[in-house]
């Protein structure tokens, strides 16, 4: 099947920094794919190659299998969702809507009304036609800098961090509604975030990227629950990780030994383990047990209790286990120990230690 | 609108500038190649505790360039050695407006200036009539050094035409070579108004019409003649410096120019002759005057005294080809040839009537941007 | 609690500096420029008698003087045409330069700027002997321009073309100076917006950067416009004298015909109409703006 949107190798170097270092990505047909990383990954530069802002030093770019590489911006068919907006402050929300449309050599006044109205209306916006965008709150201005993108019905759809400006209650809220309307437009998208929780919720996919590659592209569930590379793991969500050497224990289940000759019994999503191999383990806060007594789980350790906080959902737990590792647990109110003082157990059950690279 | 305000303000600047004709226009004096100054007359102020005249300030205005350097070379050190006083000097082009406004209160105490700017400077009765008792050189100068009441000629240059040796085909002779059309297309310079040269040139011309420049009736005819001039001139100079400039860029093939400016280009190497026309050669006369008002009259006729000096007038020849006005001066038979030496020769030189010209300058000043601009 | 009321203190305080430190500017200006701006407008209306004797009767016929004569009307046209061509060539020059500039950081930046400002710690004059060597006949600019087009009578000096190259050499560096900030103001995001958007260069210049740094423009323009239209050594040395602007024709009322009233008539008719194209190319660019805004 063909891509929507496909990179090939894309290399950006900057003197003697490379940004973006061989990324390879497809985008299917009405898909969303956030890249997600820490800043100075190459997030950026990348979306902003697939833009044509930039151009690639090595590497080509594809829409719909047609090499666009040397394409300038303006002849891609792309839209984009910038972190500050971008909207024209000379022009009204009416003027900035239509204004890709316009470059498409729509001029039918009545044309560029209705659909200007009609995109207003789905983001929310009616009646705002004539005002301007420092009028708009930023909400209100972002809904706007969305309608502008969605009314040329792009190949692509770039968001390049469009909700970092935007405060914490309001960012939940438009997130979902951007996947609702891209979904219903049937709008292929790339997302720019280095916020894991918007990438989880919004995207398909998500690429994890680092240090100018990708680390991995999975399905968001897939990305939390088995991450291939310790960097994902500890990036995605909150992890305890130990690093070890892989063994081959008697029940031919994997183990892994940790540097203290302590053994985890652990699973393994690449079953690429060989005996001897160095990897490390992630076991998820959420997936450890805690109690007072003793656990039936595949790996059990006593430990006691450093610090524990209540964080309204949940509560977390700092232990150090007697065999001297840290590590934390999450446990649901419901779920709390009655004691935090003395001997507590930990257990957690194989499947829930996973091994990554 | 801070800004526009502030261009506003800096236009207005300008204008008010440029109307009141301060020093703001650097152009107005005929600056010449910049000189290093000579022997600084620092010793006579330690000597200076017995001269009669000890502590005082006399300011002079002289203009720039080589005229400036004899002046401090030769003038000044005797001065200074005879009166114990100090000379300040204001450089560039006679202050005639600036004395007129400052009225009894002259910042300046003896002037240079051309007849034109004394005629001017006479009629706004800025000067004191000369005293011929105070000077002692008084007697030996010719007759023509005293042709106004009021100043004093020193020297005599002329005005010629100073032409590019390998660029002519035919040194010129006349003033109408100029004319010539195979110098079409702006290949000679002449002098603007405002500048000397300018009126000479076109009061030698009315001459030969049988009139004199500042004859109204012959104007039709004199501003044909100098019409057709029009397509050969390729520059109405403002300053000396403009005009020789073109004529080392061989831009201009021949141009108005002073004696004494002419020689000192043949002195720096270039191809230039100078050529001092048939039909008459126009005085280029240095006058000195001092202001009637000047605190330091005494001091000026000192000043003054030395300047018309044999000694002074002889250096001025020998430096600047100046001829001198002071019968006593002698000068050396090899320089001779430059300037107009001797009475003789002074009394050949066509002088413009500087005060009928100053009448109707108005009127003139139209028809002569009418035809050249 | 405490702080807020600090800070209203210090408000206040900084009121009073402010109105204080105004006073010596403005005694400056009042003094310098605001007193021989109204002498000079005063004695265009009286006849003048000469320098340092007393005005005479009050008469406008200065002014009447000026508006009869169409030789005077023809240097006050030659005077707005040239300060406005070349206000108008040094914006399309002047424009890209500081558009490059104001999207360049660090070092090279500052080398640019340094370059762009250099020519103005030259002395005018000199730099004027250097357009009339670069000018003349033989200079290096008509030589190549006769290679290029043989048979051709090639005359810079003297020419409005070479006052042109010294206006606009003139105004070049203040047009670039005050249009860097504008430009750089304007965040590089929307005109990246605009090309992501479909429009190409031109449309872009057009539609997002020229109505977001037309003030700026203007303002440049309107300085170099009021630059050019006062330049004085430029019509004169590369002029040869044969073109004669405003200025020359100020100078030479006051400093050669000593016709100080009539000099000061010109010097405020011309600063009248300076100001009504200043205001009226303000007001227009005002209304181009707002049209742009709405349309």
């Amino acid at each position: 099947m063909q891509y929507q949107v496909e990179l090939c190798e894309i290399v950006k170097d900057y003197k003697s920094f490379r940004a973006v270092d061989h990324i390879s990505l497809g985008v299917q047909k009405g898909e969303i794919i956030s890249l997600l990383g820490a800043s100075g990954c190459g997030k950026t530069t990348t979306l902003r190659m697939i833009a044509g802002l930039i151009p690639p030093t090595e590497g080509s770019i594809k829409f719909e299998g047609i090499d666009v590489t040397n394409v300038p911006p303006y002849k891609r068919d792309v839209a984009m969702v910038f972190q500050n907006y971008a909207l024209f402050p000379h022009m009204t929300v009416f003027e900035n809507v239509v204004y890709g449309l316009r470059n498409r050599k729509i001029r039918d006044k009545a044309v560029l009304r209705e659909k200007a109205e009609e995109m207003l209306s789905i983001v929310q916006l009616e009646g705002s036609e004539s005002k301007y965008p420092r009028q708009l709150s930023g909400g209100q201005q972002q809904r706007v800098s969305l309608a502008r993108a969605l009314i040329v019905n792009p190949k692509i759809m770039l968001f390049d961090e469009p909700l970092s400006n935007l405060d914490a209650k309001l960012r939940v809220q438009t997130r979902t509604e951007i996947r609702n309307l891209l979904k219903q437009m049937n709008i292929t998208a790339l997302y720019v975030t280095h916020d894991q929780e918007e990438a989880l919720s919004i995207s398909d996919q998500i690429a994890v990227m680092n240090r100018g590659r990708i680390e991995q592209l999975s399905k968001p569930t897939e990305l939390y629950n088995h991450p291939k590379t310790k960097f994902v793991a500890d990036f995605i969500g909150q992890a305890n990780l130990f690093d070890g050497v892989v063994e081959q224990a008697p029940d031919d289940e994997l183990c892994l030994a940790l540097e203290n000759g302590v053994h985890l019994h652990c699973s393994s999503a690449s079953e690429t383990a060989a005996n001897g191999e160095k990897k490390s383990v992630l076991i998820r806060p959420e997936s450890i047990t805690v109690s007072n007594q003793m656990l039936q789980t595949d790996n059990v350790f006593p430990a006691r209790i450093v610090e524990s906080s209540f964080l309204g959902s949940v509560i977390r737990y700092k232990m150090m286990l007697d065999n001297g590792l840290p590590i934390k647990a999450e446990l649901r109110p419901g779920n709390a120990l009655p004691s935090e003082s003395g001997q507590v157990y930990v257990g957690f059950d194989r499947e829930y230690a996973i091994l990554v690279d | 609108m801070k800004k526009i305000i502030s261009a506003l303000l800096c236009l207005a600047m300008v204008l008010c500038l440029v109307a009141c004709g301060n020093a703001a226009t650097p152009s107005s004096s005929p600056a010449e190649p910049a000189a290093s100054e000579p022997q600084a007359p620092a010793e006579s102020s330690s000597a200076g505790t017995e001269k009669p005249y000890a502590g005082q300030t006399l300011v002079v205005q002289v203009w720039g360039g080589t005229y400036e350097e004899t002046f401090k070379t030769y003038a000044a050190p005797m001065f200074e050695e005879l009166t114990g006083a100090t000379i300040e000097y204001v450089l560039g082009s006679t202050p005639i407006a600036q004395l007129g406004a400052e009225g009894e209160n002259p910042s300046v105490d003896l002037i240079h200036g051309d007849a034109a700017e004394i005629v001017r400077g006479e009629e706004m009765d800025l000067f004191a009539v000369i005293d011929k008792s105070k000077l002692s050189n008084a007697a030996d100068l010719y007759e023509k050094a005293f042709e106004y009441p009021e100043a004093i000629a020193t020297n005599w240059g002329t005005y010629g035409i100073a032409y590019r040796t390998d660029l002519v085909e035919k040194a010129p002779t006349s003033w109408f070579d100029m004319w010539d059309p195979q110098y079409a297309g702006g290949k000679v310079g002449i002098m603007d108004l405002g500048m000397g040269g300018a009126l000479e040139m076109a009061d030698v011309v009315a001459r030969t019409q049988g009139y004199e420049c500042a004859d109204q009736e012959n104007w039709d005819n004199l501003f044909a003649k100098l019409a057709e001039l029009k397509p050969n001139v390729g520059i109405l100079a403002s300053q000396h410096a403009d005009v020789e400039a073109m004529l080392e860029q061989g831009d201009v093939v021949m141009c108005v120019e002073t004696n004494g400016r002419a020689i000192n280009m043949m002195r720096s190497g270039l191809p230039v002759g100078f050529c001092m026309p048939e039909e008459g050669v126009p005085a280029m006369t240095s006058y000195i005057a001092l202001t009637k008002h000047s605190h330091n009259l005494d001091l000026a006729y000192i000043m003054a005294d030395i300047l018309i000096s044999p000694e002074v007038q002889k250096a001025y020849a020998e430096n600047n080809y100046y001829a001198p006005s002071n019968s006593k001066a002698e000068v050396a038979e090899d320089l001779r040839g430059f300037m107009p030496y001797g009475e003789d020769q002074v009394d050949l030189l066509v002088y413009i009537d500087a005060a009928a010209v100053e009448a109707v300058k108005p009127a003139f000043t139209e028809r002569w941007n009418a035809i050249y601009k | 609690m405490k702080a807020k009321t600090k800070g209203r203190d210090l408000s206040k305080d900084w009121s009073y500096v402010n109105g204080w430190y105004l006073v010596i500017p403005l005694i400056f200006l009042v003094i310098f420029f605001v007193a021989p701006l109204c002498y000079m407008a005063y004695i265009s209306f009286f006849e003048f008698n000469g320098v340092g004797k007393p005005l005479g009767d009050f008469t406008l016929s200065h002014y009447k003087e000026f508006f009869t004569k169409s030789t005077f009307w023809l240097i006050l046209v030659r005077t707005v045409a040239l300060g406005a061509a070349s206000t108008i060539l040094c914006v399309v020059l002047g424009y890209p330069i500081s558009y490059k500039i104001s999207r360049m950081r660090g070092r090279w930046r500052s080398v640019l700027m340094a370059l762009v400002v250099l020519p103005l710690w030259v002395s005018m004059t000199i730099r004027m002997f250097g357009w009339m060597s670069i000018l003349s006949t033989n200079g290096l600019l008509a030589k190549t321009l006769q290679s290029l087009f043989p048979g051709r009578d090639i005359k810079l000096l003297g020419s409005y073309t070479g006052i042109m190259l010294g206006l606009i050499h003139c105004g070049l560096p203040y047009f670039i100076m005050i249009m860097v900030g504008p430009i750089d103001n304007v965040d590089i995001s929307y005109e990246e917006a605009s090309y992501v958007f479909g429009a190409g260069f031109m449309r872009t210049f057009f539609k997002v950067m020229l109505p977001l740094t037309y003030k700026g423009a203007l303002s440049g323009a309107i300085l170099v416009f009021s630059l050019n239209t006062a330049a004085f050594l430029v019509p004169m040395m590369l002029g040869s004298g044969k073109i004669i602007v405003m200025t020359n024709t100020i100078y030479q009322q006051a400093t050669y015909l000593y016709n100080w009233s009539f000099a000061s008539a010109l010097a405020v008719i011309f600063m009248v109409f300076a100001l009504l194209i200043t205001s009226l190319s303000r007001k227009t660019g005002r209304k181009t703006g707002s049209r742009s805004d709405l349309a």
